[in-house]
């Protein structure tokens, strides 16, 4: 009996110990991804739920990519120059790419996509994001030239989204609305199957335009909306990869046998509005109570079970322009009281706060709320559903709200809409000419150094003023079978499939 | 009896009108502006207007109502505004899912509480008596998707003899029931605990009869006495029961469908209600009006089988 124990495992170790090249990149099989929620739409110009870019990463190319290290890589565009002071993009795209339903890929039709996203008829989400768009030309069939208003560093950053996600023109035109259930692209796996909040289902395309890939069949996803059943799903085998773990199950999942789990700086960051036209946040010195305060990171150890990173900025770790030296964001209740006296509160304030009806964000809160008592403040939380909670902030209907952001690849997505006086999200209306002036200049610099000095007064003159008080930034944590190999794990989320293979079926 | 059926489904149209009036004010009212929902919180005050325009969202809700009752009389309860699908087309789309659970959910509670409540009926008092009485408390009382979180623990991640999540259609008979098993426990353990009180309660008040005396003194079996005697006049208050839980029912599948990652009507509406989806939700709440008012006709009917005193007409 013990000779044969030995045997085994003698065969085991043997096995374990050949060389991983020689099961490298197998072709085939499908791979079953766990989703916290289903699709929306499969029209990347109409969509507006993150959870959608998921599965577009995989149906549509794109004209441009990120990497691990935020780089910009070439997709359908090969090359691009900038030129006339970052006012003129021309960008050399692929030849022989061909759509699913073997149209081909062009200029005219890069030129079509921009034209419909700016459609106002459409009234496309994207239409804001492209706004210093002024005019696309097609130079020649695989050239096209765009034209900005002002110079702005992160189009090709925001190129690396839904905007820059070709449609074939062929199928919106057969389609129309119903594009939104029959989605063409170019990428690595095409349409098959959309059961709503079932299974969405997408196969290897065979004329994708990267050679060799995708290794994978099938993909698979399914909507599993509760954190713990999906992550019984993983346990259990029903499951390949999933999306969106609870913090307090990652510790569980670094200790389950079988089992990958991957943590990295997200996009995100997740913070307080201070409304600044509402007493008391009128003040600044309140703002700036409110903002010494707040122990960020009892707010990571305990409500997110000590993943992710305090947060006091709109920059996460994962971000270059993060300013790592800056450290007035500690909690310090000697500081308080000299705010509030200079705000002329020395007894302390009471307010409403308004959040998300979600465990972890109500935790958070708490924790907050205990935080502010302890220094004389007295905050109600006030409890709504998110349709409800963002009506509230579109409309400034609040004193103080709590709310998250997923963040852009681009700092200058998580800071210039909030913090610019006419930024289209800087609902709490906070307004320092200065600051305005600190964000332009950076979003129209090309140098990054340069940049990366300008974010970094950015976030010295948003901790000064408060506007938000900053708690946290989540990490992007994925979790995966053993048996899923070649997956890359980006910042911003996207599973991305096409290099994606499975050792076993 | 056809004379009634139609009586009672004449009746039901100023109800389901009513209905309709109040589901479709009801969305109208909600906070939360589709718009905003719909374009991302970055668009601009044109591009709502424009979307607002295009759904016919600025026009007065009256005239909005007075066309959407219009076309849904037809037959046609619009589009999703996210997905373009018909909402006829979704509903019938997930209906088998939330049928085929209702009957499960069903069929697990009466199989728990008949026997459960006919035993504590006849042997009143005694041990079967104490835990009927404590499993109808308890599972009364239980939180619905506490009870399935804890049956997804239990038989999925510890026994691993049941699939944790998921929907497997017919015809794949063997895949459908285990795919329904837990689903069905977690909403049918309320019910079945109410039908098990209601059917002992009903139990000992026929055992009492006269009839019941008579039957017995004719040399009957128990077991005749009880199962043909006794039960078919007990059941009258438990098919009330279930008819007024009907509605509960429908109303936790909500919670079931969500827990289990069930494809059924009940999530549809949720998701639906989240995003402000305004046709889908119009839709599926007056499609279940109408499946309410059915399924209580339906009771109605029942009731003339088994107690032929009662007479509809």
């Amino acid at each position: 009996m013990r000779g044969w124990v030995r045997l085994v495992a003698l065969a085991i170790v043997v096995v374990a110990a050949l060389p991983a090249a020689a099961v490298a990149q197998v072709r085939g099989g499908t791979i079953r991804v766990g989703m916290d929620a289903d699709t929306t739409t499969m029209d990347p110009h109409r969509s507006t739920a993150a959870v959608d870019r998921q599965v577009y990463n995989n149906v549509y190319s794109k004209l441009v990519d990120i990497d691990a290290r935020f780089g910009i890589v070439p997709q359908l565009a090969q090359t691009w120059e900038i030129k006339g002071g970052g006012l003129v993009y021309v960008f050399k795209l692929r030849r022989g790419v061909k759509f699913h339903d073997g149209t081909e890929f062009n200029a005219d039709i890069v030129k079509w996509n921009f034209d419909r996203m700016r459609d106002p008829e459409l009234a496309s989400p994207r239409r804001s994001e492209i706004a210093p768009v002024k005019d696309v030309k097609v130079l020649d069939p695989f050239t096209v030239e765009m034209t900005l208003s002002s110079p702005f560093a992160p189009l090709l950053s925001v190129l690396t989204d839904r905007a820059g996600m070709m449609v074939s023109r062929a199928a919106v035109e057969k389609y129309k609305d119903d594009f939104a259930r029959n989605p063409v692209g170019t990428g690595p796996f095409r349409f098959v199957e959309w059961v709503k909040d079932d299974h969405l289902t997408l196969k290897r395309f065979d004329g994708y335009w990267e050679a060799g890939l995708p290794h994978l069949d099938e993909v698979v996803y399914r909507p599993i909306p509760d954190s713990s059943v999906r992550f019984t799903a993983m346990r259990t085998g029903q499951i390949d990869i999933m999306h969106q773990i609870h913090p307090k199950d990652v510790a569980t999942a670094k200790t389950e046998r079988g089992m990958k789990v991957s943590e990295i700086a997200s996009l995100w960051w997740q913070g307080i509005h201070l409304n600044n036209q509402v007493a008391p946040f009128t003040t600044k010195a309140i703002r700036q109570a409110v903002w010494y305060a707040v122990d960020r990171s009892v707010i990571q150890r305990v409500a997110y079970f000590g993943s992710g990173a305090p947060g006091w900025g709109p920059f996460p770790p994962s971000m270059w322009a993060q300013d790592r030296d800056f450290t007035d964001w500690k909690r310090d209740p000697a500081k308080v009281k000299a705010k509030l006296a200079e705000g002329g509160m020395p007894n302390g304030f009471a307010f409403t706060v308004k959040g998300w009806n979600q465990p972890t964000q109500i935790q958070e809160l708490q924790i907050v709320q205990a935080e502010l008592k302890e220094v004389g403040v007295d905050m109600k939380i006030e409890l709504l559903e998110f349709g409800k909670l963002l009506a509230d902030l579109n409309s400034h209907n609040f004193a103080a709200l709590r709310i998250g952001w997923s963040g852009r690849p681009d700092p200058d997505g998580n800071a210039h809409v909030f913090l610019h006086s006419k930024g289209g999200l800087n609902r709490v209306r906070y307004s320092n000419p200065k600051m305005d002036e600190l964000l332009d200049q950076a979003r129209s610099e090309g140098d990054q150094a340069k940049r990366k000095a300008l974010y970094a007064q950015v976030t010295r003159l948003a901790a000064e003023d408060a506007p938000y008080i900053w708690l946290h930034h989540d990490a992007e944590v994925k979790v995966w079978s053993e048996h899923v190999k070649g997956f890359e794990h980006i910042s911003d989320g996207m599973m991305r499939f096409k290099g994606v293979w499975l050792d076993k079926r | 009896m056809i004379q009634f059926l139609a009586r009672r489904l004449l009746a039901t149209v100023p109800l389901l009108f009513f209905v309709s009036l109040v589901v479709f004010s009801f969305v109208h009212v909600l906070p939360g502006d589709p718009a905003v929902l719909f374009l991302g919180e970055e668009a601009t005050p044109e591009t709502l207007a424009k979307f607002r325009t295009r759904l016919g969202f600025d026009r007065p809700l009256v005239t909005q109502y007075v066309e959407w009752l219009g076309r849904a009389l037809r037959g046609d309860l619009g589009r999703s505004l996210r997905t373009n699908q018909p909402v006829t087309e979704a509903i019938l789309q997930r209906l088998p899912v939330t049928l085929e659970l209702l009957g499960a959910a069903l069929a697990v509670s009466l199989a728990i509480a008949i026997p459960a409540g006919i035993v504590s009926a006849v042997k009143r008092n005694s041990g079967v008596d104490l835990a009927s009485t404590v499993f109808a408390l308890i599972g009364f009382s239980l939180p619905n998707f506490w009870l399935g979180l804890i049956l997804i623990y239990v038989f999925a991640l510890l026994l691993r003899w049941l699939p944790p999540s998921g929907f497997a259609p017919l015809p794949a008979l063997a895949d459908n029931a285990r795919s329904l098993i837990l689903p069905a426990l977690t909403l049918g353990t309320a019910l079945a605990a109410l039908i098990t009180r209601q059917l002992r309660s009903g139990m000992l008040e026929v055992l009492r009869q006269d009839y019941v005396r008579t039957a017995q003194a004719k040399g009957l079996g128990q077991g005749v006495v009880v199962a043909k005697h006794a039960l078919k006049n007990a059941l009258i208050a438990v098919v009330t029961v279930i008819g007024l839980q009907i509605g509960g029912l429908l109303g936790n599948t909500i919670i079931t469908e969500s827990l289990f990652a069930l494809p059924g009507v009940g999530r549809l509406m949720i998701d639906a209600v989240f995003s402000r989806d305004f046709f889908i939700v119009q839709g599926v709440v007056l499609f279940l009006a109408v499946g309410y008012v059915l399924s209580n006709l339906i009771v109605d009917v029942l009731y003339s089988y088994l107690d032929p005193r009662i007479r509809l007409g």
